[in-house]
């Protein structure tokens, strides 16, 4: 299980799902993305921007901000701290 | 991707007789050759490829297939190509080598896959227009190269068909089987 925090992030690619599996279905539209953490590699993120107005775009800086269901939780570096 | 671009999961099922080549003449008089299966694998993730434009475990099977048959890409007269997305066809005709790494998409735009184009795929319609059910899918793609090998595909019969080829991908190309046939 992970618990440890990761270091911040850029963001390699990156999608806005509207059609969410059963169990996310309040949660969308949300956006995912691959993380790329210098040194360490890629991870498979939710990724916690403004929609729809300021997804996160490739390049971007993301801040790590939490663990849940085994999946990392970014946030834009240029954003506020959404839902810890 | 927008649901136009996804393939639609349906219901579906597909078989085929195998048998030795001396005793397959008792089966039937229209035969296909089997010249290679390749099947490779490579990571699940997408996080945990090298590159997401290509599928190394494609271009693996596609190298071992072609290695086995000793064939190239440009002796496939036709393929089945595993197209569960639009840019997963443009991806196999890469992977495969029939055109170089950003060929994939001006190939498609030109008409160059299509029934009567340099390198027909997909004539069946593939899984976008056919339907992908996802279990027989494979062994469908081997029917439908079968069909053609045989010239009675009729309305969606491709000129050229000696040698056709079918690639089949799972699990966001951790795995892939390429299958070369050739018509008897």
């Amino acid at each position: 299980l992970n618990i440890e925090p990761l270091p911040d992030g850029i963001v390699y690619t990156e999608t806005v799902v509207h059609s969410a599996p059963e169990r996310y279905l309040g949660e969308a539209p949300y956006q995912i993305g691959i993380v790329e953490i210098p040194g360490l590699g890629r991870v498979t993120a939710r990724i916690l921007a403004q929609l729809p107005d300021a997804p996160a775009k490739i390049g971007d800086r993301v801040v790590f901000t939490r663990w849940r269901d085994g999946v990392p939780y970014f946030t834009p570096a240029t954003h506020n701290v959404v839902g810890t | 991707l927008t649901v136009y671009d996804c393939s639609l999961v349906s219901d579906g099922a597909a078989a085929v007789v195998l048998a030795a080549e001396d005793k397959a003449a008792r089966f039937s008089s229209r035969i296909a050759r089997v010249r290679a299966v390749a099947q490779t694998s490579d990571s699940f993730a997408l996080a945990d490829k090298e590159d997401i434009t290509s599928f190394r475990a494609v271009e693996n099977a596609a190298r071992r297939a072609y290695e086995a048959a000793g064939v190239g890409p440009a002796n496939v007269d036709f393929a089945e190509v595993h197209d569960c997305f639009t840019i997963a066809e443009i991806l196999a005709t890469e992977d495969l080598g029939f055109v170089a790494k950003g060929e994939g998409g001006p190939f498609a735009a030109a008409g160059c896959s299509r029934i009567g184009g340099r390198l027909p795929l997909n004539a069946s319609g593939g899984l976008k227009a056919k339907g992908h059910p996802v279990g027989a899918t494979g062994t469908g793609q081997i029917c439908d190269l079968v069909t053609q090998l045989r010239g009675d595909a009729s309305a969606l019969q491709v000129a050229r068909h000696r040698i056709g080829l079918a690639q089949n991908l799972g699990g966001s190309g951790g795995t892939c089987v390429v299958t070369i046939l050739e018509a008897a």
